[in-house]
């Protein structure tokens, strides 16, 4: 039999060995919990079949965007929201696109804003060059309509009518057209005196005088998809625009008035 | 009014760790001396004790305050003794009797003084279990019927049944011993 100190240590022993063996236990029971509630919640997500997110409710490539800070444009932006055509858009910061309309075959490269015209013409960009051009005989605005395959000329859109509008904006007072008979040749002649007056330039807005001065003429050129780029010019210049914005052509004085003797022969 | 063990534990509660040193002290031998009734090996027996005093260090609110300390250790006691009962079942059958072994007699020596307990004490090993227990708790311990009733987890009816059927029972051991009673 035990002394009594010996039995007051086997006493001692038997309670750090009790105490210890409770801790042990807790740990695994706690891990035997955890390893049930993980094989739950596992078995739970693999019979009910969501798998811990909900899928995107828009689909990519259908009008939704990624990037960018606006629905039309931004910096950065990734659109899909293509034309009806299919066309899909890019945008990246040096360069976007417009975001309305375009033909399958065309791509419109403009600045970092929001608009066509604007964006064209007075572009901070510096990569684009606005100009207008005459192909075999027909305007053609390259900042708007930049064909994909820059090497085959043939892309350019080519547009359906031309308009061209005396003095005021009442479209009665249409003094010609494209499809009138002598029209082409007119047209033409039209061109060939616009694209004297010099290139659009870039970085140039439309001054307030522009605003302020007497409407020469008016031209309406429509291309196929709906748009429609007008020209007008006063005696302090030449803006261009389309349903999204502005551009703006200075022209100087001498240029003016072979550009409004021209028009004053249309008529 | 409490008995001098719930006084030293609640003492030991009390943070005097010392108290409950003195505890110890004051049960270990009539508690080991009980559960030899059961279990028949002193080492185990003292064992046993051991686990019944870890017991109260584990788990300390148990422990009421309305039975005597006396009665609460050979409560857990009993039930430790039992459960190790059942597993030496299994083990190894139980010896129905064994001899005394140096300790026990010594043991028996420290506790009881005079002749005729010691030949008490021989007589009950030859007795039932149940007989030996109640006997040993009210004769040995001095515990009431009450007590004792509720270490064996019986009614003080069913004390009394037991009491003098083992009386009876020992009475015959002594008369076959020569003692006349």
């Amino acid at each position: 039999m035990r002394s009594e100190e010996a039995f007051l240590q086997l006493i001692r022993d038997k309670e750090t060995e009790y105490l210890y063996q409770r801790r042990v236990n807790r740990k695994r029971i706690t891990a035997a919990c955890g390893t049930v509630c993980a094989i739950a919640v596992v078995a739970t997500i693999l019979l009910s079949g969501n798998f811990g997110f909900t899928p995107p409710t828009g689909d990519f490539g259908s009008g939704g965007h990624i990037g960018g800070t606006s629905d039309a444009m931004g910096e950065g932006a990734i659109r899909s929201e293509a034309a009806d055509d299919g066309v899909f858009e890019q945008y990246d910061s040096s360069s976007s696109v417009n975001q309305n309309e375009v033909a399958s075959d065309q791509m419109c490269v403009s600045g970092s804003g929001t608009t066509i015209g604007t964006e064209a013409i007075s572009s901070t960009s510096g990569n684009t060059t606005s100009r207008v051009e005459l192909v075999e005989g027909r305007p053609i605005f390259e900042q708007i309509f930049l064909p994909k395959d820059h090497s085959n000329r043939d892309n350019y859109a080519i547009p359906s009518t031309i308009t061209i509008y005396p003095a005021g904006e009442d479209a009665s007072d249409i003094c010609l057209k494209s499809d009138e008979a002598d029209g082409m040749e007119k047209i033409t002649a039209f061109c060939e005196r616009l694209l004297a007056v010099g290139e659009l330039g870039e970085g140039r807005e439309i001054p307030p005088s522009f605003w302020n001065a007497d409407l020469l003429c008016k031209v309406e050129i429509c291309y196929p998809g709906e748009i429609t780029v007008t020209l007008m010019i006063t005696a302090e210049g030449i803006a261009l625009s389309d349903d999204l914005g502005m551009g703006y052509l200075v022209i100087s004085p001498k240029e003016l008035q072979m550009l409004d003797d021209f028009i004053g022969s249309l008529q | 009014m409490e008995d001098r063990g719930a006084e030293l534990y609640r003492r030991y509660l009390e943070g005097e760790k010392a108290a409950f040193d003195e505890l110890v002290r004051l049960y270990r031998q009539p508690l080991i001396f009980f559960l030899n009734r059961y279990v028949r090996n002193i080492s185990s027996a003292e064992d046993i004790a051991a686990d019944v005093f870890v017991e109260l260090l584990v788990h300390r609110h148990r422990y009421n305050f309305r039975s005597s300390m006396k009665t609460y250790l050979f409560m857990i006691g009993r039930s430790r003794a039992l459960n190790f009962q059942k597993r030496q079942k299994r083990l190894q059958p139980f010896p129905e009797q064994q001899e005394p072994s140096t300790d026990e007699e010594l043991l028996a020596d420290r506790i009881i003084r005079d002749d005729l307990h010691r030949a008490l004490h021989r007589a009950l090993n030859a007795i039932p279990e149940d007989y030996r227990v109640a006997l040993h708790l009210v004769y040995f311990e001095e515990l009431s019927y009450r007590d004792a009733g509720r270490v064996m987890k019986k009614n003080e009816k069913q004390m009394t049944n037991l009491l003098y059927r083992g009386k009876k029972a020992v009475k015959a051991v002594l008369e076959k011993e020569g003692y006349s009673l």
